[in-house]
């Protein structure tokens, strides 16, 4: 046998490997994979987080005091915002139930802070999995925006699908016009709105949002900013390019939604 | 005990790959450590050897993933691409290293962006495509360095096999 019949033979047995695989699915060997590397991870993180967090501490002792009184200031200007905020929605809860509306609970989630030990092209693993109540399809968001969804779960680890993955699809709309499209990922940078049936009235800039026709994501959470709109007349639906808020590239603590 | 200097230095592979390398991204774009391994692995190796190395990183590297075998095909398919290019090079090992790297950097970018356009209708954005890889190859070529470097003993062989 000459050496490209070997090769040629060796990559049908290496596709034939690939297939079987995809075809059996091995969450079983996937799940055990996350238990047994969760702990090198976490403990690879921790060292890492510790090593680049002591220059920075050192620096910030320096600023503690002026940095304190100023938390404390934002704090209780917060305490403020909140307690009327909270007013805001029990009138609203009032005013909804005055008209019989039946709405989801968009004020009462519990958020579970976890830490991002691992990242394998766009999944994240985190530091919790089952034993700290996590679930597959919970959301998970930064301050700026959505993150992803819950994929696969572990005893002590889980994988979050970012949106910025092609495989992964949200439904969405642009928060003024109340367009409702499907966000699909397409670079580490950027998504697209797609599936838009009316446009006329998307502007750059606006913001796109989570859709309340979605089961899996809480409606209102920001997902990205429009930064270009694609008006093809010879096709039936509209598409928008959408900037991300949150940063993909800098992800080291999420919140899940319970 | 060469086997199992292996099998320790590619598990320390896999756990930086997953771990830390993500964490140092530039404009969201990180080097891939596993690809560097399986072609320096690759370049004096015999073929059954190098492809499944190439195999079983590949296929590690997808059970960090969500069911996409993906990776281990295409390490597979790069590895049976240095195994012929090394054939017909004549020149210094360290430059048919630095451009089997460029190359497979490359072309893994473009199959995988074919890979989602196909089986996903995800679109292809060709400038991104395009400007990451660029930064991708200078990347794995620096990482490459840092490779060879602190590693050069077990991926590179002397002994004839």
């Amino acid at each position: 046998m000459t050496k490209k019949t070997n090769l040629f033979y060796s990559l049908i047995v290496v596709i034939l490997f690939v297939v079987m695989a995809a075809v059996f699915n091995l969450s079983g060997a996937r799940r055990i994979t996350l238990n047994l590397f969760a702990p090198l991870q976490s403990t690879t993180s921790f060292l890492w987080q510790s090593t680049i967090k002591v220059p920075a501490s050192v620096i910030g002792v320096w600023g503690l005091g002026r940095e304190n009184a100023h938390l404390k200031t934002q704090l209780t200007a917060l305490e403020i915002k909140i307690s009327l905020l909270q007013a805001v929605a029990a009138e609203n809860k009032r005013l909804n139930d005055a008209l019989n509306f039946v709405v989801a609970n968009r004020y009462g989630f519990d958020l579970l802070p976890v830490e991002v030990i691992g990242r394998q092209d766009n999944l994240l693993i985190i530091n919790k999995g089952r034993s700290a109540g996590v679930a597959v399809d919970m959301p998970a968001l930064v301050k700026d925006g959505l993150v992803g969804r819950i994929v696969e779960v572990a005893n002590n680890s889980a994988k979050v699908l970012l949106i910025i993955d092609p495989v992964s699809s949200v439904a969405a709309a642009v928060q003024k016009s109340r367009d409702q499209g499907i966000i699909v990922g397409v670079t580490a940078r950027s998504l697209k709105l797609k599936y838009l049936v009316r446009g006329e009235n998307i502007r750059l800039g606006d913001l796109v949002v989570t859709s309340s026709t979605s089961l899996i994501f809480p409606a209102g959470v920001p997902i990205g900013i429009v930064t270009k709109i694609h008006k093809n007349v010879s096709e039936l639906f509209y598409e928008v390019d959408v900037a991300p808020t949150a940063d993909f590239s800098r992800l080291e603590e999420i919140y899940l939604i319970k | 005990m060469r086997y199992f200097q292996l099998f320790i230095y590619s598990l320390a592979i896999l756990l930086l790959q997953t771990t830390l390398i993500p964490r140092w991204a530039i404009f969201g774009v990180f080097p891939d450590l596993v690809l560097i391994v399986i072609v320096i692995y690759s370049i004096n190796r015999p073929l059954e050897k190098a492809l499944a190395f190439a195999l079983i990183m590949g296929f590690a590297q997808d059970l960090f993933g969500f069911g996409g075998y993906t990776n281990a095909l295409v390490k597979a398919i790069v590895c049976g691409g240095v195994f012929l290019l090394r054939e017909k090079f004549s020149g210094d090992t360290g430059l048919l290293i630095t451009g089997m790297i460029a190359g497979s950097t490359v072309f893994v970018s473009l199959l995988l962006a074919f890979y989602h356009y196909y089986f996903f209708a995800s679109p292809v954005a060709w400038g991104w495509e395009l400007s990451s890889s660029l930064v991708r190859v200078v990347y794995n070529l620096f990482m490459t360095m840092v490779i060879l470097t602190f590693s050069k003993k077990v991926l590179l062989s002397d002994e004839q096999e």
